[in-house]
């Protein structure tokens, strides 16, 4: 029964440790995965789980430990090695070049043909192949530029099937996917499987966790707490193990009193990136003490709205309503007024902590005032006052839980859940009127989910108005008193949060259920 | 504390290995390097009058250097240096020649002019930029060749001295005084320009670092897309950033024109000091504090240069390759890191075991 055991395990890594300064990211890990196995990884934010796989894929080397690939160990000094060992990871940002091909991106480094002449026809046949293989289900001929996040990411799985990994590791994969594709992400993981190819992949979701894995392993403050079969647990006991405490799925909702509107948005209309109408008669109106959910399939305007609210993209039409005071700056042409949100207090977590949110190379307490660096305790005199800087990151690291709780540490470093906690904490303490909350728990961990949902519905009960956009409809229906359904710019409906059910709900996205010229707000 | 060591150990050791690759190449053609480096430190820091030198050499340095590293704070590339280089020294000539006052309202007025000049030649391709979005590398490059050929107009015309050698010699109200006095160092010109660069140098710093505005260009250069969702105008700070980072340049020209040339000259091409602060802001790590240093090394380099050739008949392009060697072991700091890796590597994996 042992040997057995062992002769199934592919990959082994033996107490590794990685320090990072005076932080230990990885504690003494030990981690086996075997052969034809799905292997999920979960863990709190910072728990190192992208660490540890960064250091099997040879980006970073462990100060200590050791890694064996069918029982020999090896030393994985960079990628190359690891890909020439057959591990391939894709990471959570995609590292593709979107002016180029599918097929060329694939074959980037490995190009069939000689060196004089790249063999472009083999090399489209042979990523078809593939992709075919596996159902993959992408045109090697099209431009990376022009695919969806899904698209790209299976992409990505090409690329690594194409250097004929045998090892396939996912940082969060589903975070950045719609329901649809991540259904369709797994059935290429089971797909891949049944080739006999060992994937490994990191999520927060754990009803995902429990859907697709064999076996769990349980990451906690950068040690291995325990590994899981998948028969044999639930999602409270993973949770448990993760957080060290129970953690409540549903928040408490509390009834609170409406006040009066705040926002009112009349006919907005908006065109995307690239020129093409991306909102069309959108009205509704949020009131003090109300949440309402925005809910719809990714792409369907969700983006451009917040960007219009915040005043990050012109209206072409269409007035915009703060407390009864026009801020809609529209009129094509006329320049928007940079920052308008900040400076009439709406509050705006960007969907992509990355693109907007955060400057990744300042540290956590300048990002923590961005927005506000001109403004009273952070400035005198047109002289930034770091005194003042520092102390509020000091108490907004301690009061939402920033690990590590070193502001002067680039955001970069830290963990993508506590990078979303920097967003929120700096929000969230603009006392704003409006907020306007874009995938609010977007990869961050169960603990994390649970803590921002309860700042969410705290800021509720001091009488803010929020519009909440994300692609999690869980979300959405655990926080939301009413709930707009977004589809191809327009809103289809908009229904109580208590008359609502997912099956509805899921009709009204998909564009199945007819759409209902919403007159009144 | 550990960290400052390991942010000066670095660079230290890059120049390090410069050096020894460098000897390599004057063993092979002949020389002896021990004789050469010799001669160059010595005629970099071997005396009073050399080491005033050195000094002399860095100013403009200094300044081209933060024009650079400014620029790149927020995103850009400043290749623009040898133009406001020339158009800040013109300004600045002009006011030196045909303003008549005491020379404490002059020289500070020729300060002005020459940071104007620059500015102005930083701010077309900062308009430019910011308001068409065409690229800024570009744009520089174009205008350096613009401001040579106007530069040469008009010091070859309107501005023409009798002698015909270039323009006229600044008003003595113009001149930067020396810091040192001809009888303590004879011969030194080192001028007050020094210690204006520190000024600057600190002034650089302190606005990067400490100001709102400073905070705004970093975060323009570092992610544009999230400055703007702070309220940051990109293209105001874009603008503004070229026509800083012109105005240092331009007060580097104004130092070398007014100081160590005393006019400029009829026969004229880019002084190379614009190109140069390229090399010195990365070598600097685009951090004030390491352009000073970058500079004065270059300054040293190139004092020291002139002496080993005429005293270790090493001639002085070997200079030019050592600080061609220097830029890439400092901006390859992935290349000087592995060789410390490999040693430190060597040592963990022989002496450590985890139970
Ligand atoms: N290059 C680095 N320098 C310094 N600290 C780092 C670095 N990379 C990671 N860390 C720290 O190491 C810890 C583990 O980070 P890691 O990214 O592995 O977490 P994670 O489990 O993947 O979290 P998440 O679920 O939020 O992505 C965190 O505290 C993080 O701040
Ligand atoms: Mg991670």
């Amino acid at each position: 029964m042992g040997s057995d055991k062992q002769q199934s395990i592919l990959v082994e890594l033996k107490n590794i440790t990685k320090r990072f300064g005076a932080l230990t990211a990885n504690d003494r890990v030990n981690l086996s995965i075997e052969k034809g196995e799905i292997h999920a990884l979960v863990g709190e934010n910072g728990a190192g789980k992208t660490t540890l796989m960064n250091v099997l894929y040879g980006l970073y080397q462990p100060d200590f430990g050791k890694i064996y690939l069918n029982g020999t160990e090896v030393r994985i000094t960079n990628p190359k090695t690891a890909i020439s060992l057959g591990i391939g990871m894709v990471h959570q940002h995609f590292m593709l070049i979107p002016p180029l091909t599918v097929a060329e991106n694939i074959v980037l480094g490995e190009e069939p043909g000689n060196f004089l002449a790249f063999n472009r026809s083999k090399a489209i046949s042979e990523v078809q192949k593939i992709s075919e293989k596996h159902g993959l289900n992408v045109d090697p001929t099209a431009l990376v530029s022009t695919l969806s996040v899904g698209s790209e990411q299976r992409v990505e799985i090409l690329k690594l099937l194409y250097r004929s990994a045998s090892i396939l590791i996912f940082d969060e994969p589903t975070a950045v996917l719609t329901p649809q594709e991540t259904k369709d992400l797994f059935r290429i993981f089971n797909s891949l499987k049944k080739e006999g190819k060992t994937i490994v992949f990191i999520s927060h979701k754990l009803k995902e966790v429990m859907e697709i894995s064999d076996r769990i392993t349980v990451m906690r403050q950068g040690k291995a707490v325990g590994v899981l079969q998948k028969e044999k647990t639930n999602e409270a006991e993973i949770a448990r193990l993760m957080v060290g405490r129970d953690v409540l799925f549903v928040p408490d909702q509390e009834v609170v009193p409406k006040g009066d509107i705040v926002l009112e948005v009349q006919n907005l209309q908006a065109v995307n990136d690239r020129g093409l109408p991306a909102l069309q008669e959108v009205s509704f109106s949020v009131k003090s003490g109300e949440i309402l959910g925005i809910a719809g399939v990714a792409g369907n305007g969700q983006t451009e709205l917040a960007e219009v609210l915040t005043g990050l993209r012109s209206a072409q039409n269409g007035r915009i309503f703060l407390k009864g005071q026009d801020v809609t700056h529209d009129s094509p042409g006329e320049k928007i007024k940079l920052g308008i949100a900040h400076v009439l207090g709406i509050a705006h977590v960007p969907e992509d902590r990355h693109k907007r949110g955060l400057i990744l190379d300042f540290p956590v307490s300048y990002n923590l005032i961005l927005g506000s660096q001109g403004k009273d305790p952070f400035s005198r005199n047109l002289l930034l006052d770091s005194q003042a800087i520092q102390k509020f990151a000091k108490e907004k690291i301690a009061e939402f839980d920033i690990r590590p709780g070193d502001e002067n540490l680039p955001a970069r470093y830290l963990s993508g859940g506590n990078q979303q906690k920097v967003v929120i904490a700096r929000e969230f303490s603009r006392d704003p009127s409006f907020l306007v909350i874009s995938q609010p728990t977007r990869g961050v961990d169960v603990g994390g989910i649970e803590f921002i949902h309860h700042q969410i519905l705290s800021m509720k009960k001091r009488g803010k108005a929020i519009l909440l956009i994300s692609l999690e409809l869980d979300e959405i229906l655990n926080l939301s008193d009413r709930i707009a359904v977004l589809y191809n710019g327009k809103i289809v409906k908009i229904l109580n949060r208590t008359a609502a059910t997912e099956e509805e709900l899921g009709l009204l996205m998909a564009g199945i259920l007819e759409y209902s010229s919403p007159k009144k707000s | 504390m550990k960290k400052i060591a390991k942010e000066i150990l670095l660079p230290i050791s890059s120049i390090f290995l410069a050096f020894l690759v460098g000897a390599v190449i004057i063993k092979v053609s002949g020389r002896s390097p021990f004789l050469a480096y010799q001669s160059l430190l010595m005629g970099g820091f071997g005396s009073l009058g050399n080491l005033a030198q050195t000094c002399l050499f860095s100013i403009p340095l200094i300044f081209t250097g933060l024009s650079v590293a400014l620029a790149y704070k927020c995103g850009l590339f400043n290749i623009g240096g040898e133009g406001q280089f020339l158009l800040g020294g013109l300004f600045a000539m002009a006011a030196a020649i045909y303003i008549h006052a005491p020379f404490i309202i002059h020289f500070p007025l020729c300060l002005l002019c020459g940071f104007a000049g620059g500015a102005v030649a930083g701010a077309i391709p900062g308009w430019l930029k910011a308001r068409y979005g065409i690229h800024e590398v570009i744009n520089t490059i174009m205008l350096n060749w613009i401001c040579l050929n106007f530069v040469t107009y008009i010091v070859n015309g309107p501005m023409r001295s009798h002698s015909g050698l270039g323009t006229p010699e600044p008003l003595k109200t113009a001149v930067p005084p020396l810091i040192i006095p001809d009888s303590l160092i004879p011969g030194n010109q080192l001028n007050i320009g020094f210690i204006i660069a520190i000024i600057f140098v600190l002034l650089v710093g302190f606005y990067l670092s400490r100001t709102v505005q400073g905070y705004e260009l970093k975060a323009v250069g570092l992610n544009p897309m999230a400055a703007e969702y702070g309220g940051i105008s990109i293209s105001k700070n874009i603008f503004l950033a070229l026509c800083l980072a012109g105005g240092l340049s331009g007060l580097g020209g104004t130092f070398y024109y007014l100081g160590d040339l005393g006019r400029i000259p009829s026969t004229l091409s880019f002084p190379g000091y614009g190109f140069e602060g390229i090399a010195v802001a990365l070598v600097g790590k685009l951090d004030p504090l390491g352009v000073f240093l970058a500079s004065l090394l270059f300054g040293a380099l190139e004092s020291g240069g002139i002496f080993m050739q005429l005293n270790a008949n090493v001639p002085k392009d070997l200079v030019t390759i050592i600080q061609g060697l220097v830029i890439i072991f400092v901006i390859a700091p992935g290349l000087v890191q592995s060789v410390f890796n490999w040693y430190r590597g060597k040592k963990e994996r022989e002496g450590f075991e985890y139970s």
